[in-house]
């Protein structure tokens, strides 16, 4: 049970052939439900590795850790555009903090002569 | 489930899995030979299937100034306690750097020093901006024209008189039944999880280190064609994060931090050369003399390390972050705790896997291998699995006017088509998940998991050998409602028989040789005058048998 999605926001991405999350999922969990909203096979089987979180056009879905190994509610959400990844962390207490990540190299070769990492996080 | 269409196609080159080595093997045939006809298929999407889904944070095999192909292959000598085959490390090493350029060609992210030089993390290790990884080679394997059968799963070889000369597979979409008719035929499907009980259960099952998909087809496409496997008893066991699973590297050699025991005592020395399996060992030790739970030590870290470290782990294991975030802590607040996990069969960092020659061809006619699914060749990550794919495109590129075209009877299709779709015609029986379920718990409590404190011993593998046969039998019975349990149902086949491999190795092998990975109880003495030796065997499908041999290290 560690994706988690928002039927109010998910829109089944009825123009697809197969949604973006579905479509990326390297264990084949996702697919159009009957309702026309997301489903999955079988939360207990998910990795973990956020390619559907990314993947949504609409922020519909999340990770969260199950209880076994969690359960205070922390969420994280993610989206992938071209040259960056942007991650939004919601802390168990509520706080929010966002994170960019390169993705492709031009901006990495522009900004990173040094040790550090080149994306300072913004902190809400 | 209506009738099945079944779909031939012609190709030169079939790669099986695209992944790593699998998108460099396409990548590297097209190079080659423009004309050259290539199909990849893979269970998954290109896009983010197999290892690299979530992303990666470094390459783990790279020769940093200082670090030649020698002292490459020395490393991975003393990492395979001596077993371990020099002229498959030596090929793979001297690619490399050629590798890890390409993947900054392509346009991921890897930071530079002022001089130019990538920023090591490790000797052998740079420090990479993956997340994008995958997306980025999979739209480079499909720039070339290959055709990409996506969510396909590949079941078997096709075998005319002992020669691999195509795959079976089936869609995941539509009952589709794919008869891939190729001159050869490159096995690149990873490792195998999921052969024991994970660390997490129940709702977690999932959250474990190796892919779950990666579930080991590619070794049992190869034995049950007949293809020589190797040192499939040196299982790997990874050193992970409590709970999370996620790899410990990146704050070990990230940004340095100790490894201490529950009284605060480091327990293995500063600049320890100590081998991967030896720092699993040691910390298995501690938690026996009742000196654990084992911790990174991460509260020495600076405010900015942390955030470091943070973002290191969304490029890879973004559920680290998460059980931060659930507490919520910062990485500096409290040590993280770590064990081992269930045991793995993956030759790109223990070296279970298909026997190759030099140019990655295997022991079957027509059939290449590279990554994680050959063996012989330990720490190759991504980019040896690359080096690999690219050794068998040129070997696969140079058979190609050399063998006959591929034949295929239309009797043996419909046999195969009958055999593989057998689940879903069945009325009553067991789901694929609960067989697996059980392989798991023999595995797990006979065959060295994580309860046994993975040590081995003769008659609990006897007792695993026998169980495993009687599980087998129940795959007769296994149902599928879906297309999806279709695939779990062919998933848990190959599981089982991997599973059967590997019990024969590990019964086979009668010494210690890789502390934790496989330590003997009733042998717990290394024997190199005696066993400085491959283990390699080969499976009749018709009997059932493995033939056990062994073959000298050169
Ligand atoms: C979580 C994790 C983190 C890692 N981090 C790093 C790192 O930071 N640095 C580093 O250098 N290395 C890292 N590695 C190791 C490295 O990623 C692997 O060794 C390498 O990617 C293996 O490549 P491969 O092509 O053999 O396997 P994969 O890339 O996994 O490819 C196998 C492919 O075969 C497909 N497949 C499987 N079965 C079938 C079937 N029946 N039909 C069709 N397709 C099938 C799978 O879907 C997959 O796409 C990491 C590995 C893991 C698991
Ligand atoms: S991509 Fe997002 S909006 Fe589209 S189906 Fe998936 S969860 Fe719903
Ligand atoms: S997190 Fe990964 S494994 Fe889990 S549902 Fe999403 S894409 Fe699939």
């Amino acid at each position: 049970m560690s994706i988690v999605w928002d039927p109010r926001v998910c829109t089944g991405c009825p123009h697809t052939p197969e949604p973006p999350c579905a479509r990326v999922c390297p264990c084949n969990l996702l697919y159009r439900g009957h309702d026309g909203k997301l489903a999955c096979r079988d939360k207990t089987g998910c990795w973990d590795c956020a390619a559907c979180v990314k993947a949504c056009p609409n922020e519909a879905l999340y990770l969260s850790l199950p209880p076994v190994i969690g359960g205070n509610g922390a969420r994280l959400y993610g989206r992938a555009y071209r040259d960056h990844t942007a991650w939004r962390i919601q802390l168990s207490g509520g706080k929010v903090i966002e994170i960019k990540r390169p993705a492709l190299n031009k901006i990495v070769q522009s900004t990173c002569g040094v040790e550090s990492s080149s994306n300072s996080p913004k902190t809400e | 489930m209506t009738s099945w269409r079944i779909e031939e196609i012609d190709t030169d080159i079939a790669i099986v899995g695209g992944g790593t080595a699998g998108c460099m093997a396409a990548i590297a045939a097209n190079r080659l030979r423009h004309d050259c006809r290539t199909v990849i298929i893979e269970k998954a999407h290109i896009q983010r299937s197999g290892c690299l889904a979530a992303g990666v944070n470094a390459i783990n095999a790279y020769l940093n100034p200082g670090e030649t192909v020698n002292s490459f292959v020395e490393f991975v000598r003393r990492e395979a306690h001596g077993v371990m085959r020099e002229d498959l490390v030596a090929a793979m090493a001297a690619r490399l750097n050629r590798m890890t350029d390409n993947l900054a060609h392509w346009g991921v992210p890897i930071p530079r020093h002022a001089n130019g030089h990538y920023l090591p993390r490790g000797k052998r290790s740079i420090e990479i901006y993956g997340e994008r990884i995958k997306p980025i080679m999979a739209a480079r394997a499909q720039s070339t024209g290959a055709l990409v059968l996506n969510k396909t799963v590949a079941v078997d070889y096709i075998v005319d008189d002992q020669r691999v000369c195509g795959v079976y597979a089936f869609s995941l979409k539509e009952p589709v039944f794919y008869v891939i008719k190729a001159s050869t035929v490159i096995c690149t499907t990873g490792g195998a999880s999921g052969l024991y009980r994970p660390n997490n259960p129940g709702s977690a099952r999932g959250r474990m280190w190796y892919p779950p998909s990666n579930a080991g087809a590619g070794y049992a496409m190869g034995l049950r064609a007949g293809a020589e496997m190797t040192g499939l008893e040196m299982r790997f066991i990874a050193l992970r994060v409590k709970d999370t699973i996620a790899p410990t590297g990146s704050v070990a050699q990230g940004v340095r931090v100790s490894q201490v025991n529950a009284l605060g005592q480091s327990y293995i020395p500063k600049g320890s050369h100590a081998t991967t399996a030896e720092r699993l060992a040691a910390t298995l030790a501690e938690e026996w003399q009742g000196r654990g739970p084992c911790y990174l030590d991460t509260t020495g870290l600076t405010a900015g390390q942390a955030q470091q470290l943070q973002e290191a782990y969304l490029d890879m294991c973004p559920s680290m972050v998460l059980w931060w975030a659930d507490r919520p802590i910062a990485p500096q607040e409290a040590m993280f705790e770590i064990c081992g996990t269930e045991p793995y069969v993956v030759g790109g960092h223990a070296q279970a896997g298909y026997w190759v020659d030099t140019g990655r061809a295997t022991t079957v006619v027509g059939l290449l291998a590279a990554g994680d699914v050959a063996g012989g060749a330990p720490k190759k990550y991504v980019s040896g699995a690359m080096a690999e794919g690219e050794i068998a495109a040129e070997t696969a590129v140079g058979f190609l006017d050399q063998l006959p075209p591929p034949r295929v009877s239309p009797d043996h299709i419909q046999q195969k088509l009958k055999q593989i779709t057998a689940p879903l015609y069945r009325e009553k029986g067991i789901g694929p998940d609960l067989l697996t379920e059980k392989l798991q718990k023999v595995m797990d409590e006979y065959a060295g998991g994580i309860s046994q404190g993975y040590r081995l011993a003769g008659p609990r593998l006897e007792r695993a050998r026998q169980m495993l046969a009687e599980i087998k039998e129940n795959t007769e019975n296994m149902v599928a409602v879906d297309l999806y349990q279709l695939m779990a149902a062919r998933e848990t086949m190959d599981r089982i028989l991997v599973a059967a491999a590997l019990v024969e190795h590990l019964l086979y092998r009668r010494e210690s040789r890789w502390p934790a990975y496989q330590y003997r109880l009733d042998f717990p003495a290394k024997d190199d005058r005696r066993w400085q030796v491959f283990v390699n065997s080969t499976y009749n499908p018709n009997t059932g048998a493995f033939r056990l041999q062994e073959r000298p290290v050169r």
